[in-house]
């Protein structure tokens, strides 16, 4: 089952085999929190984006369409609830008339594997990545950070595949010009979240 | 430990840094599957029937009709290719007794009488008598219009009828000038002196029964399983000749079914074709052009647990195409035809699904081809 591939293990579980879900389930309930995490800045709402993306899948796994990867298709489910829930909280705040820079702060901590190969730099990326605009950032993270293909990463934030090379150049840019301006210090701040 | 010059260097140094952060340890989820499973309803067990079962068998059926169908149609064209026009000819050929008035004149009634038994005068009547003087009154000529018609005459009145002069001739009929159709509107342009008159080309209703085969994600909306067949029924209206060209519209419903494909069930393909164009050419061959505009609704049966399968990808729905169609109809003397069409169309698909995952309106190609037989139904004008 470990070496099935996405779409075995999603077709295994329309067929009723809850096994396979469970499978899915360890290879991308982290990486889409950790994609919600990175886009969202809260905890919480990143949680409840990737349970919520996994309930969708298992509730309707006939609407994968064969049209692309499975990983493709539950990052785009991740990718659209993140969407709602930002706009939802943008509502919420505007409603009570405190607006809050959603993109001022909140560096997600690196992780061990960071630490090691890339110590204190480790934090300084993980700010480089949060100071990104969030068109670019979604595109970095999916593109790179999460692995997709172009073509994978297009469909899922809507673009087509030159519009996310060119994203992705200025991602890369501003991620050097973010290393070389700011200081080691602060790339290990603390992080927080953002209600 | 890399440092910053490093991630700096190329593109792919710093790639490889990004994809170090994926694993945060903040991404740990708060849940865990058996959570999420508690959720949602169990999937539907596999299916007992297979693809293969009834609906298999079924499509089977389809594409034998199809087969069978196409090769009787194209069997009849092939009889019929090359013949001579005037081994077709229309309905209700007239025999011309009268090369005067030109080649395809319609016969006037003083055209035509000479072949029948010259009808006697009418004896005179007489209506007063007097010493030396009879008045006599002598029906006109019969004509088409006043034959059997006026009052009768009583038998008592009647005399012995002197003998019948001879006809006067009849006048000469008014000639259209040769080569046109004038004063003529039901000639047939084009024939000879002499020859067989073509019979006005009537409209006329016939009723299409074919099958065919639909090729593209726009049949279906289902990018993997590219191909459906069908059969298809439908009225047509053919419309008055003038002069090569014959306005022309069809109306009918098609019933496809989508074979099943990888354990996923077949489906059905539900829809109407409206078509509107002109056939051009003459003799028992003619070429159709036309736009056609169709109304199908993909899989109406939905998750019939009784369909068997894996449900396919696609939710199916609606979906409206429209597009161009060539036709080709060859017709044989008894007015039954091989008629077959090809439409390339644009599909459009309104499908939006509130679930986020993906789905939405999308614009596909999409190709079908029918073939079957004409029957005409009559009704001409």
């Amino acid at each position: 089952m470990a070496e099935a591939t996405d779409e075995e293990l999603l077709g295994a579980y329309a067929r009723g085999d809850r096994e396979a879900f469970r499978t899915l389930f360890e290879r991308y309930a982290p990486r889409l929190k950790a994609y919600a995490l990175r886009l969202l800045r809260n905890r919480g709402l990143a949680d409840d984006v990737a349970s919520e993306a996994m309930v969708r899948v298992a509730s309707h796994p006939e609407r994968w369409e064969g049209r692309g990867s499975v990983r493709a298709y539950l990052f785009t489910v991740a990718h659209r609830l993140c969407i709602d829930s930002l706009r939802e909280r943008r509502r919420d705040q505007l409603a009570r008339d405190r607006v809050v820079d959603i993109t001022a702060s909140l560096n997600v901590p690196p992780s061990p594997e960071a630490e090691a190969m890339l110590g204190q730099v480790a934090g300084r990326l993980e700010a480089a990545v949060a100071a990104l605009p969030a068109p670019h950032r979604e595109v970095l993270l999916l593109r790179v950070v999460h692995g997709l293909s172009g073509e994978e990463t297009a469909a899922v934030v809507g673009l087509d595949e030159s519009q996310v090379r060119s994203q992705l150049s200025y991602a890369r840019k501003q991620i050097r010009e973010s290393l070389t301006r700011v200081p080691a210090s602060e790339g290990r701040r603390a992080w927080g979240e953002v209600e | 430990m890399r440092e910053i010059d490093d991630l700096l260097a190329d593109d792919e140094a710093l790639d490889a840094a990004l994809r170090s952060l994926e694993a945060s340890p903040a991404a740990v989820p708060g849940f865990t599957a058996d959570q999420v499973l508690t959720r949602v309803p169990a999937p539907a067990p596999p299916a007992a029937a297979a693809p293969a079962g009834p609906m298999g068998a079924l499509a089977t059926r389809a594409v034998a009709w199809i087969a069978t169908g196409a090769a009787a149609g194209l069997a009849a064209g092939w009889a019929m290719w090359g013949r001579p026009a005037a081994d077709f000819p229309e309905p209700a050929p007239v025999a011309v007794a009268d090369r005067g008035p030109g080649p395809d004149a319609l016969p006037t009634p003083a055209a035509v009488e000479p072949a029948l038994p010259a009808p006697s005068p009418p004896p005179p009547v007489p209506v007063a008598e007097s010493a030396g003087l009879s008045i006599e009154v002598r029906p006109s000529e019969p004509t088409g219009s006043e034959v059997g018609s006026g009052d009768p005459v009583p038998p008592a009145t009647r005399t012995p009828a002197p003998p019948a002069p001879p006809a006067p001739p009849a006048p000469p009929a008014a000639v259209p000038p040769r080569g046109t159709t004038e004063g003529d509107p039901l000639r047939a342009p084009g024939g000879g002196h002499g020859k067989v008159a073509a019979a006005p080309r009537a409209g006329f209703w016939a009723l299409r029964a074919g099958a065919g085969v639909s090729l593209g994600p726009g049949s279906h909306a289902a990018p993997d399983l590219p191909v459906g067949a069908g059969l298809h029924l439908g009225v047509a209206r053919i419309g008055p000749t003038s002069g090569r060209v014959r306005p022309q519209a069809s109306l009918g419903l098609d019933v496809g079914l989508i074979p099943p494909a990888e354990g996923r069930r077949p489906r059905l393909d539900l829809g109407g074709t409206l078509a509107l164009g002109v056939g051009l050419g003459r003799g028992p061959a003619r070429f159709d052009l036309g736009w056609s505009v169709s109304g199908r609704y993909l899989d109406p049966l939905g998750d019939t647990p009784a369909l068997g399968g894996e449900p396919p990808p696609d939710p199916g729905g609606p979906l409206i195409a429209t597009g161009p169609e060539v036709g080709l109809r060859i017709a044989a003397p008894s007015g039954v035809g091989f008629h077959a069409r090809l439409m390339a169309q644009a599909a459009f698909t309104p499908r939006i699904d509130p679930s986020s995952t993906g789905s939405g309106p999308r614009i596909s190609p999409l190709l079908a081809l029918t073939a079957g037989v004409e029957l005409p139904l009559g009704g001409g004008s």
